[in-house]
């Protein structure tokens, strides 16, 4: 059975460049364009991951993660930050925050393909 | 009322009181108590007006720099801001130009990866529909090259014209505090003026109030030159990643198409043409981060504006300041200015990605 990917990130070009990425790996993606659209979005489908980008207007990526780990069926779920923000305290936050992983833009789609595979299969 | 003001009208009462009186005590003079009495009354009318003129002059003299110092810095101030537009809708312009050139990327790289899959199941046969499809990506992987090359000129037009705009600004910068260090020269000189007692009380008042003036003013310009500083730094960074970008770009792009000339050749394997594909979306976020920066940019400028327009009207109620109160007043605005200069500092200090420190793609698993 395809995976979902919920992928949020206010630019239009990296949400392309993930949609592409993992498309061609056989996951269906799902695009949010800032927190406040991804968690609207959550709350409507379950996805298997979620792929957050941090600096975001409305609602950043932080903010979107414990949101979402408030909700009971995204407890679980893994979420990825896709992020140019690479501080050792910024990581502080996100793993406190309940981030599952960091990756640092620009990434490396194989090397994307190859973590979100080793995160749900 | 100002010391040359009483001067004059004390001399004029008495002068006029002397001809009265001479007038009413003259022998043989027909009517003379009341020419006597109408001299004096005459005279002191005439002093009185003298002396308001004075009045008047004093208060001018005392208002002349202020005002000049008003007109002056409202002129330097508007050209400023008028500065920060332009680099505004400059920055603008980029930010749509970075756009319009993600989306042609894209679509040429979504064609681009259309070929790529369509060359997979054939990689075993090396027959005229992968070679066709193949010619397609070389169609595609041209496009980009094209693209790039427009992109580039149009963005290194754009950057030079911003970084034209804050030399611009730097050098209003400059005037403002030229202004500045006059008027302080100006004060100086009239608070000596006024310890000799030439001028009086009013004078050193007005002295005072364009010496703090003149330190604000000038104070909020070395913040603004703190803030400008950093911007062509910014403004440097920004231009060496487009530059970087587009390079990078080209680079992969002629990768993919020596690759696939390859493949035509001798059929080498596909796992090549997708290793040079996954480089083209890697330096594809370039874009992404150079719009950030651009953003982090105009943000900036936004908050310099406003405490442009806030130091103008400090400047201008400045002339109207005629008491402790009002200069106190004054004073706490411009340590407002202050705050948000610093908040703009503190918010540059924190770009939302640096040219040098983001490229790293590192994953790191909790």
């Amino acid at each position: 059975m395809t995976k979902n990917v919920l992928a949020v990130d206010d630019s239009a070009s990296i949400r392309q460049m993930v949609n592409f990425t993992l498309r061609s790996a056989g996951y269906t993606v799902v695009d949010a364009m800032d927190g406040r659209d991804g968690l609207a979005r959550a709350r409507e489908q379950q996805f298997d991951l979620v792929l957050t980008d941090q600096n975001m207007p409305h609602m950043d990526g932080l903010a979107l993660i414990r949101a979402l780990r408030e909700l009971p069926a995204y407890r679980q779920v893994p979420i990825l930050m896709l992020t140019t923000e690479s501080s050792d305290a910024m990581k502080a936050q996100g793993r406190s925050a309940g981030a599952t992983g960091w990756m640092v833009k620009p990434f490396d789609p194989l090397k994307l393909i190859e973590v979100v595979r080793k995160v749900i299969g | 009322m100002p010391l040359r003001s009483l001067s004059l009208l004390v001399v004029a009462s008495v002068w006029s009181l002397l001809v009265g009186v001479v007038l009413a005590f003259a022998p043989d003079l027909p009517g003379r108590l009341w020419l006597g009495i109408g001299a004096v009354a005459a005279g002191w009318a005439v002093a009185a007006v003298l002396a308001a003129r004075a009045g008047a002059g004093a208060d001018a003299e005392v208002a002349t720099p202020m005002a000049r110092f008003d007109v002056d810095l409202s002129a330097c101030l508007a050209a400023f801001d008028e500065q920060f537009k332009a680099v505004e809708a400059d920055t603008a312009q980029i930010l749509g130009a970075l756009a319009d050139a993600a989306d042609q990327l894209t679509r040429s790289f979504s064609a681009m990866h259309s070929a790529l899959g369509a060359v997979a199941p054939r990689s075993g046969a090396d027959d005229a529909a992968a070679r066709a499809n193949v010619r397609e990506l070389l169609a595609a992987v041209d496009r980009v090259v094209e693209a790039e090359t427009t992109t580039r000129l149009r963005d290194d037009v754009l950057m030079q014209e911003i970084a034209a705009r804050v030399a611009r600004a730097g050098a209003l910068l400059h005037e403002i505090d030229g202004i500045g260090q006059e008027v302080e020269m100006l004060a100086g000189n009239a608070s000596i003026e006024a310890a000799r007692g030439h001028e009086g009380r009013p004078m050193a008042m007005g002295a005072s109030q364009v010496a703090a003036l003149a330190a604000r003013t000038q104070a909020g310009s070395a913040q603004i030159g703190a803030v400008l500083a950093v911007m062509q730094t910014l403004i440097g960074q920004a231009r060496a990643a487009v530059a970087a970008n587009h390079a990078q770009r080209v680079a992969d792009a002629a990768a993919i198409k020596a690759g696939a000339l390859r493949w035509l050749a001798d059929g080498s394997p596909r796992a090549a043409l997708d290793h040079d594909a996954a480089r083209v979306v890697e330096a594809l976020q370039f874009q992404d981060i150079v719009g950030q920066m651009v953003g982090h940019l105009a943000a900036r400028i936004g908050g310099m504006r406003e405490a442009l327009a806030e130091l103008g009207a400090v400047a201008h109620d400045a002339v109207c300041a005629r008491d402790a109160g009002a200069v106190r007043a004054l004073s706490e605005r411009a340590e407002r200015i202050g705050c948000v200069l610093k908040g703009v500092a503190e918010r540059g200090a924190r770009p939302p990605v640096r040219r040098g420190a983001t490229p790293d793609g590192s994953v790191e698993l909790f």
